[in-house]
This record gives C-alpha cells, sequence and structure tokens, in this order.
C-alpha cells in the first residue's frame, strides 16, 4: 500500500472511530431546563394562575435569558464533553426583589439537538434556552410567609399521589425580614 | 515563494476540512398556547387570589409526561413543525387526574438521536434527516383542602 493510500485509511479509521465515540457516548448525555429553586411562579402558556382565564403574553423583550446543555467532542485522539446546569433560578433572584408579588413569564423556550464532523472531529451538542420577562401581580401576596429556599434546596417536596398528608410543622413560618420586605 | 504555497496549502486543508464535514440535527419551540390551566416550571404557583402557592399548600396528584421527536432538513437549519404545543396533553392529564395545575415542569433534550445527526459522510447531505428527542416531564398538583378546625 503506497503513503497515501495508508494516509487515507488512517483517516478513515480515524473518523469512524471518532463517531464511535459518539454512538458510545449516546445516553449519557441530556440536559433538562426548569428552575425547581425559583421562590416565584416561572410559567409557560396564557393561565397565569389557579382558576384564571387565559390572558395574552406580555409584549416586552425579555430580560432574562438562560441555557443548558451538554457537547460532547470526540477525535481519534481524544474525546471530552462539556455541561452547563441552567442557572435560571438564580438569575430570577437577581432580577425580582420579591417573589411575593411578581411571576416570571416564559417568553420563548427552545430545544436543539446536532451532530457536527469534519474530518477526524466530531461534535454532538443537547440545549434547552428559555427567555423570561419578569411581570408585577397585583395583590399578589405570600399569605404573610414568604417563601424562603435556601440557594441548593427545593423548597419543601411533593409527596407521591397516595401518600398520606404530611403534619403541619409545630412553628409556625415567621415572615422573614429583609431587604425583600416591603415598606 | 514556499511560504505562499504553504500558505495555500493550509487553506486548501481548512476549505477540504469544512467541504468534507457534515451537520444534521434539529430544533423546536416549546409552547402552550391553548392551555388551560398555569404551568409553572418552579416549584410555585399562584391562586386566583393572587396567593403564592408551594409544596405546603399543594398536594401532587400525578406526574405530567409527553415526549416527542421532531425532525430536521438541511443541515439542522429546517424544522418542519418546529413547534412543539404541550397544550392539549396538559389539558387532558390535568383533567384526567383531577389536578389544578403543573409544577415543577422540566424540558429535556436526550442524545437519542446522537447516531442520525453525527453519522459520518451521510450528513455531508442536505436532505439527511436530524432531530431532536425532546421529553417533559412535571407534576400535576391540586390545591391542599384548609385544615379542619379542632
Amino acid at each position: 500500500m503506497s503513503v497515501s493510500g495508508r494516509r487515507e485509511w488512517s483517516a478513515i479509521t480515524g473518523a469512524v472511530v471518532a463517531v464511535a465515540a459518539i454512538v458510545a457516548g449516546v445516553g449519557c448525555q441530556a440536559t433538562t431546563m426548569s428552575a425547581p429553586n425559583a421562590r416565584s411562579p416561572v410559567l409557560i402558556g396564557p393561565v397565569a394562575c389557579i382558576g384564571c382565564a387565559a390572558t395574552p403574553p406580555p409584549a416586552a423583550a425579555a430580560p432574562l435569558v438562560d441555557s443548558s446543555n451538554f457537547q460532547y467532542m470526540a477525535s481519534p485522539y481524544s474525546w471530552m464533553y462539556r455541561r452547563r446546569q441552567p442557572a435560571l433560578a438564580g438569575k430570577i433572584r437577581a432580577l425580582v426583589a420579591d417573589p411575593c408579588s411578581a411571576d416570571v413569564q416564559v417568553s420563548r423556550l427552545q430545544a436543539s439537538a446536532r451532530g457536527v464532523f469534519a474530518f477526524l472531529f466530531a461534535m454532538t451538542s443537547v440545549e434547552v434556552e428559555v427567555q423570561a420577562i419578569p411581570r408585577l401581580v397585583p395583590g399578589g401576596s405570600c399569605y404573610g410567609a414568604r417563601p424562603v429556599a435556601p440557594v441548593g434546596e427545593p423548597e419543601g417536596s411533593f409527596a407521591a399521589p397516595g401518600t398520606p398528608p404530611a403534619p403541619p410543622p409545630s412553628r409556625p413560618v415567621a415572615p422573614q425580614p429583609g431587604p425583600e420586605a416591603p415598606p | 515563494m514556499t511560504r505562499t504555497r504553504g500558505l495555500g496549502r493550509r487553506l486548501l486543508a481548512s476549505l477540504l476540512a469544512v467541504a468534507v464535514g457534515g451537520c444534521a440535527g434539529a430544533s423546536v419551540e416549546v409552547t402552550a398556547v391553548r392551555a388551560a390551566y398555569p404551568i409553572s416550571l418552579s416549584g410555585t404557583v399562584r391562586d386566583d387570589h393572587g396567593v403564592l402557592l408551594d409544596a405546603r399548600s399543594l398536594a401532587r396528584v400525578a406526574d405530567f409526561q409527553v415526549a416527542k421527536t421532531r425532525v430536521g432538513l438541511l443541515y439542522s437549519g429546517l424544522t418542519p413543525a418546529s413547534t412543539f404545543d404541550i397544550s392539549d396533553e396538559v389539558n387532558a392529564q390535568v383533567a384526567a387526574a383531577h389536578g389544578e395545575a403543573v409544577v415543577h415542569l422540566g424540558v429535556t433534550v436526550t442524545g437519542n438521536c446522537d447516531f442520525l445527526n453525527s453519522l459520518l459522510v451521510f450528513n455531508m447531505l442536505p436532505f439527511w434527516p436530524g432531530c431532536v428527542p425532546v421529553e417533559i416531564n412535571g407534576l400535576i398538583v391540586r390545591r391542599k383542602p384548609p385544615p379542619s378546625a379542632p
């Protein structure tokens, strides 16, 4: 076999190895967009509350943009992945001072998946991007007790269907004083 | 002269690399324009008086789940049916579970289309299909009844 023939074979083999590495990674990669730790409702759709009628979404530029993605890159010589977790809850916390009187309306939620290869390099990526707008809720309240969720911990948990209700807390939840408190 | 030739070779190699490469995939916009119930990505939702409700005042009655895959063409540039409206699924599943809202909604894109999207040589073709698999999960909840007086 000539030198150029060997090079071609090694290029083809390398490309096949890169794709095989991608295929081996299938199933391991996924990305999710959610906001479990956000204190205010992050609404998608026209209904803003339980029992409310549908209202048109606010027409304004979305100041809140966030994305989560997972990228997997492979070549015959190496492979690597990069994961970006959503930071939506933190961004909402920074933008919405008082979750009791403001909601966040999702204006765009885009999901995409792509695969690219060029010679010996292959890459796949999955991504979810969200754009949202905070909006004030006239008369919105927290019943005097603000929802307090430490960073990184979901506030309370939902029991599985059919499980008996949890006993009420022994101590009432007191209103939290702080910079978010209304004057 | 030699330097120019070297630069030309590099340029040619770069052009070949781009030309020999391929790309496939799809993108989809998730909407709920006809939903009859509130849907929240967080664990909170309001009642009709504007009161914020969370896990302390909401009971989980069922899980919400829907999954769809959309196909894209032209190197992921064109996705026919590029909107994924979950309204019908939300309305049907929430009504069936006698729920009042969906909370903790999560939109997941999995890697199930990686083989198709990255298939060597074939995804050089503009009509080679790519796809995006989308899974949407959440909790269907309803308000807990107020505690009865002792």
